[in-house]
């Protein structure tokens, strides 16, 4: 029963699946470490973003633009900004007016958000399942017959892109004068102000960054299954956050880190569990975490912000 | 009416850097500051003493906007800056090394000082820190969380003076320092005072303070109770009762 290829394939998948939920959890983490607060409405972003890969593809199309990878390529400059518009829109709405209220407040806007998002896709793209054609066919493959591991070349473009967009984000964020005003900021709001850091801007900053990351992972998964629908955002929303917890809400290395150890351990669970059971099996990992280590598995006992 | 067109006229006096006029701050319902007044010019060396909780520290923040004044006015030079975001100061040339210290201690000594920059990095300026404060360069890479409560106030000093401020603000630098310590950093500080740059000085520790500035303002209970050249003070009865012991 037991058979290395298939564990090597379910790792594979399960590496794939998490790079995507670091992706979407490194926007939590980063809002989190900011403004103390889940961005409850960053899940739908993430589903904006599967829509707007969409309708750039198609508008890529009619322009005649033949080149699969130019077209991914502008698809992706497109996704992240446009995406990243709508990250920004939901400090502006949800956030900004409320930051100093009573703690609970900007959660239910975001919710409120987040519904807004989902019922103004539907009702302007409709309820039904949507989807883009494959664009990359063919894979890699090591084996063969049924000892076989397989990797397609959009499931290599994923892995290649996410780790990409990890390295350039930790350089942003370690290397450039943005963020260490984001750093700044998070460890020391009203220091850093009285610096010179422009806190309002940086704030829309990371919640913009967030966007992007989550856009990324937008078009990868869009590509990768083709489908998606105005309901996606939910539960891999929740996913992603289970990553961030799991790696140390906060922390952005936790949150890559995070995504990866879920993927993984959600992909094994399917493979050699149960597979109908396996966003239950997410879920559960996040009750489990917040009962027992809301911290993460490696931080530190978080101080309490605010 | 008049009133105010009054104040702003005395406000707009170019040679006062730092003008507070009739600063009301509140905690919730609390009253911190009672039409506090004072005024630094641009030059000088002036201090505010007080016992714990007088309201010092508030004032200095308050400065930033935190908290925000409810009534009064602060200018910088002749532009009235009240309750006016904080990072906007800083542009000004205004700097404030805060009660505590309040590094960043999670980024290293190097990168808190870069925090202190409002433009591009000033290579000379950045040498001119490191040479005031030799230990900062030797642990440039090191956690500033890390460094010990003397160098973090070093540190603390270098990243204020990092943007080559016209006012300096300083919290109590001498707080929970070694005596020697308190001498070297005072030492720093009057040479950055000979070089030009004006300086507004809270402390609790008054000899230190009182024979540092050239005048001083004493604060009790959120209200001015006195003001006057640093060597009247040091001579005025309840001033040696009650600061100098
Ligand atoms: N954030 C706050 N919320 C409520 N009350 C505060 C707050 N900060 C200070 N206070 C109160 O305001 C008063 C003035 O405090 P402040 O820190 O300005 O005093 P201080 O003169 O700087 O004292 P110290 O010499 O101990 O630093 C105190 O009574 C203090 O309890
Ligand atoms: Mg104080």
């Amino acid at each position: 029963m037991f058979d290395i290829y298939v564990l090597g394939q379910q790792v594979l998948n399960g590496v794939i699946l998490g790079s995507i939920y670091g992706l979407i959890a490194v926007g939590y983490t980063m809002v989190y470490g900011i403004v103390g607060m889940i961005n409850f409405a960053h899940g739908d972003i993430y589903m904006i973003s599967a829509y707007v890969t969409a309708v750039a593809l198609a508008v890529l199309m009619a322009f005649g633009i033949d080149s699969v990878y130019l077209a991914l390529l502008l698809t992706m400059v497109m996704a992240v900004i446009i995406t990243g518009l709508y990250g920004w829109a939901v400090e502006r709405i949800a956030y900004r007016p409320l930051r100093g209220s009573h703690r609970l407040a900007p959660l239910i806007s975001a919710i409120g958000v987040s519904l807004v998002l989902q019922n103004y896709v539907q009702i302007g793209q409709g309820a039904r399942t949507q989807g883009i054609p494959t664009l990359i066919e063919g894979s890699l493959s090591i084996g063969q017959g049924d000892s076989i591991i397989q990797i397609s070349y959009t499931q290599l473009l994923i892995i290649l892109v996410a780790v990409a967009s990890m390295c350039l984000l930790t350089l942003v964020i370690t290397r450039t004068s943005l963020g260490r005003d984001c750093r700044a900021t998070q460890q020391d709001m009203v220091m850093a102000s009285i610096l010179g850091v422009n806190i309002n801007r940086t704030i829309a900053w990371v919640f913009t960054i967030g966007a992007m990351m989550a856009a990324i992972a937008g078009v990868l998964v869009t590509l990768n299954y083709g489908t998606f629908d105005f309901y996606i955002g939910f539960v891999t929303g929740i996913k992603a956050f289970t990553a961030a917890v799991l790696g140390g809400i906060g922390s952005l290395p936790g949150a890559m880190l995070g995504g990866v150890l879920l993927g993984l351990s959600e992909s094994l669970f399917s493979g050699f569990i149960n597979t109908d059971y396996k966003d239950v099996f997410a879920f559960a990992i996040l009750v489990l975490m917040l009962i027992f280590r809301p911290s993460g598995l490696f931080g530190k006992p978080e101080v309490d912000k605010v | 009416m008049v009133q105010t067109t009054t104040k702003n006229m005395l406000a707009t006096m170019p040679s006062k850097l730092l003008n507070i006029v009739n600063a009301c701050a509140y905690y919730g319902q609390i009253q911190a500051l009672h039409d506090v007044s004072l005024y630094v010019s641009a030059g000088e060396v002036v201090t505010l003493i007080g016992a714990n909780g007088a309201g010092k520290s508030t004032l200095m923040m308050a400065i930033f906007g935190y908290p925000h004044l409810r009534s009064g006015q602060v200018f910088i030079g002749d532009v009235e800056v009240t309750n006016l975001a904080a990072h906007k100061l800083a542009t000004m040339g205004v700097t404030l090394v805060p009660e505590g210290r309040r590094i960043f201690p999670q980024m290293t000594v190097y990168e808190n000082l870069l925090t202190g920059t409002t433009t591009q990095l000033d290579v000379a300026t950045l040498a001119r820190v490191y040479d005031t404060f030799p230990v900062l360069a030797s642990r440039k890479h090191q956690r500033a969380g890390t460094l010990s409560g003397g160098e973090q106030q070093m540190l603390a000093i270098g990243r204020g003076l990092m943007s080559n401020p016209r006012l300096l603000l300083l919290d109590e630098p001498s707080l929970g320092l070694a005596p020697l310590v308190i001498k070297q950093i005072f030492a720093v500080l009057a040479k950055i005072a000979a070089a030009g740059t004006t300086i507004f000085l809270v402390e609790q520790n008054a000899s230190v303070a009182l024979k540092f500035a050239q005048r001083g303002y004493v604060l009790v209970n959120g209200k001015i109770e006195l003001a006057g050249d640093c060597d009247t003070l040091m001579h005025d009865d309840t001033v040696r009762q009650a600061y100098l012991g």
